[in-house]
């Protein structure tokens, strides 16, 4: 297990390398940045000022290792919008979007798991068809539309919830029901064709010839077996919500990495952009990790390959 | 050990029907099977694949697919009903009272769960006693199969055993709960010749040791002859031919059986090589009800009688019984061909 674990470590170093000079190029490559910073109708002269304040003017490698070296020092530049640290920026906005990311998930799998299994125990019957409804509609309404939704009926109509902001747990109900509910249906399938799959197997006759309770059977002996793509659908899933969630944060007005990405990029704040895309590249790639390693851990013959 | 065949069967079943639905109408997979069998005792289903060996096993622990549908004129086990058995009833005897070795060791053990847990956790799911218990019963088995190291072996995978050794664990699993019948299907077809024999006389010695009923499922009669004391022989969801093995085997009445038999090749190092022996056709449909002997089409004996009507089921005075047209006479004097010696009789019964 622990050569499997240094084995995986050392993978997703190359892997984090490789992902930061691509990123690094891809946004040196969407244009000049020096022009855009200027603004319409600078001259050529304020464009090659603004190239040397940011020290665009400089070779791509230069620039890359200038900016690599301080990333390794915990210095992710400064905003060019509001003068403070990147990184100061960054650690505000995770925690709100860790949470909800985290209990949307945790949702999402305590939904997705159960009604996998219970489809796939009784498959082309009544209840496999009325979970594949769920899953459909969960996966067809838009996630702004639901937020929208649920905004009118549960904070204006019932005033059960607030609809906006993040202060009180309260504040997170709504979006933790709408990004749930976005991730929970494929979550739910790929439980229900793995158990489909597993209880075909031989050992699953097995387990029922030795007169075990269904119960032992299905959670014991086959979703062990089944879970195994979940989990890593499930770090996949954890990645899109750290990151992707821009529009349920715009929508609930939280102040999480989503909404900040999305204001940097209109505000042409790069150092800013560029510190999130490199953050959420690396918590893709630690989630993969995770998964790996819980996989491994799981079904002992990965260990072996 | 002797077999008492004056006491009440261990099992017994007759007129055992399965019939599964399907598109192009019902598969009539059992069309009535009777055989008993006592305590001690060993008996071979043999067959073709798709003659519905496999399956009577199945439904006689009720593993059988669920959409089945399955009736019987009687199928007791122990003296008791087992047909209308309710689902919780029929779990408290599968792995307890019955237990089934299946075909594949590779494949028939969970690979995420340890040796140990495999074989604990029937124990435990019976009530049998402690875990700690169930651990020191499990070292017992293993070793009493053959495997060194038991103790070590309880923390393995699956995976870290040759299938040899995978096998051996699954008999130990059958044998937690000390059952009184074990089935095994084809526990020999998956392994290696060399280790075959080995597993086969395994079998045979622990169910002397502890006085199970076996049922060996098999679909070659060389295999099964040196181990069973009655042989049941199936083609097309019935039991054309049965009665004591060495007769069954020596003389075989029915011309399936003889077929069968005569398809075993023989190795005999410096005799002419002849072909092999093969019978001709192939295993009928089974879909939709029937009238007359399936087996005619393929049958060297068959007359135009056999199509109108089933075969009447015969007995002889040596209580061997068989489905077929003609009397035993007839059989027995259209088999008994000169200069044909007794078929498998090397390496028989010992």
């Amino acid at each position: 297990m622990i050569n499997y674990a240094i084995q995986r470590l050392i993978l997703a170093f190359f892997v984090a390398v490789a992902v930061s000079i691509i990123a690094f190029a891809l946004l040196r490559l969407s244009g000049d940045l020096a022009m855009v910073l200027a603004g319409d109708g600078a001259t050529d002269e304020e464009v090659r000022q603004m190239a040397e304040r940011h020290g665009l003017d400089r070779p791509f490698v230069v620039q890359y290792f200038d900016w690599l070296i301080r990333m390794l020092q915990g210095d992710l530049g400064t905003s060019l919008f509001t003068h403070r640290p990147t990184m100061e920026m960054i650690l505000e906005a995770v925690p709100v979007t860790a949470k909800i990311a985290f209990l949307s998930l945790g949702a999402a799998l305590a939904f997705a798991i159960p009604l996998g299994v219970i489809a796939a125990a009784y498959p082309n019957t009544w209840i496999d068809r009325a979970v594949l409804a769920l899953a459909v509609a969960g996966k067809a309404m838009p996630t702004f539309w639901m937020a929208l939704v649920l905004m009118y009926w549960l904070g204006v109509q019932l005033r059960w919830l607030p609809i906006s902001g993040s202060a009180t747990w309260q504040h997170l109900v709504m979006p933790v029901i709408v990004l749930g509910t976005s991730v929970m249906p494929q979550l739910m399938r790929l439980t229900r064709s793995g158990m489909l799959d597993t209880l075909e197997s031989d050992f699953i006759r097995m387990a029922w010839a030795k007169g075990l309770p269904a119960h032992v059977v299905f959670f014991k002996h086959a979703l062990r077996n089944a879970i195994l793509p979940v989990v890593a659908m499930s770090a996949i899933s954890l990645g899109f919500l750290l990151g992707g969630a821009v529009i349920v944060e715009a929508i609930f007005s939280i102040n999480g990495i989503g909404l900040l990405a999305y204001r940097s990029i209109l505000r042409i704040d790069f150092p800013v952009v560029q510190a999130i895309l490199f953050f959420l590249s690396f918590v893709y790639i630690f989630l993969t990790l995770i998964a790996d390693l819980i996989n491994a851990w799981l079904d002992p013959r990965i260990k072996v390959k | 050990m002797a077999i008492d065949y004056g006491a009440p069967p261990l099992l017994d079943i007759a007129g055992l029907h399965l019939s599964i639905p399907t598109s192009g109408g019902d598969l009539r997979v059992l069309r009535g099977v009777d055989y008993q069998l006592w305590q001690g005792e060993t008996l071979a289903v043999v067959g073709e694949s798709g003659s519905g060996k496999s399956v009577s096993s199945l439904a006689l622990m009720g593993l059988h697919p669920r959409r089945a549908s399955v009736s019987a004129e009687r199928m007791t086990f122990d003296g008791q009903n087992i047909l209308g058995l309710s689902r919780p009833a029929l779990r408290k005897l599968r792995g307890n009272q019955m237990a089934m070795i299946f075909q594949d060791p590779m494949t028939s053990l969970n690979p995420v769960l340890t040796i140990g847990e495999q074989l604990v956790e029937t124990y435990s799911a019976h009530g049998k006693g402690s875990r700690a218990q169930a651990t020191e019963r499990a070292i017992y088995l293993l070793e009493r199969v053959g495997i060194r190291n038991a103790r070590e072996r309880l923390g393995q995978y699956p995976h870290q055993l040759s299938g040899g050794l995978r096998q051996r664990v699954v008999i130990a699993i059958a044998l937690m709960c000390n059952p009184k019948l074990i089935i095994a299907d084809e526990p020999t077809t998956a392994l290696d010749v060399t280790v075959q024999a080995l597993i086969l006389s395994l079998l045979k010695e622990l169910q002397e040791e502890f006085g199970m009923a076996l049922i060996l499922i098999s679909h070659d009669i060389g295999v099964v002859s040196s181990i069973a004391d009655r042989v049941a022989i199936m083609y097309a969801g019935t039991i054309v031919e049965s009665g004591g093995a060495d007769e069954v085997i020596h003389e075989p009445l029915h011309p399936y059986t003889r077929g069968l038999v005569d398809c075993v090749p023989r190795l005999r190092p410096g005799r002419e090589r002849k072909p092999l022996v093969t019978i001709p056709g192939i295993v009928p449909s089974l879909l939709g009800p029937s009238r007359g002997c399936l087996f005619r089409n393929r049958c060297p004996k068959a007359l135009d009688t056999c199509a109108m009507t089933d075969p009447a089921v015969q007995r002889t005075a040596s209580g061997r019984v068989f489905r077929c047209i003609h009397s035993e006479a007839v059989l027995h004097a259209a088999h008994t061909r000169p200069a044909d010696p007794a078929p498998v009789a090397a390496g028989g019964r010992a």
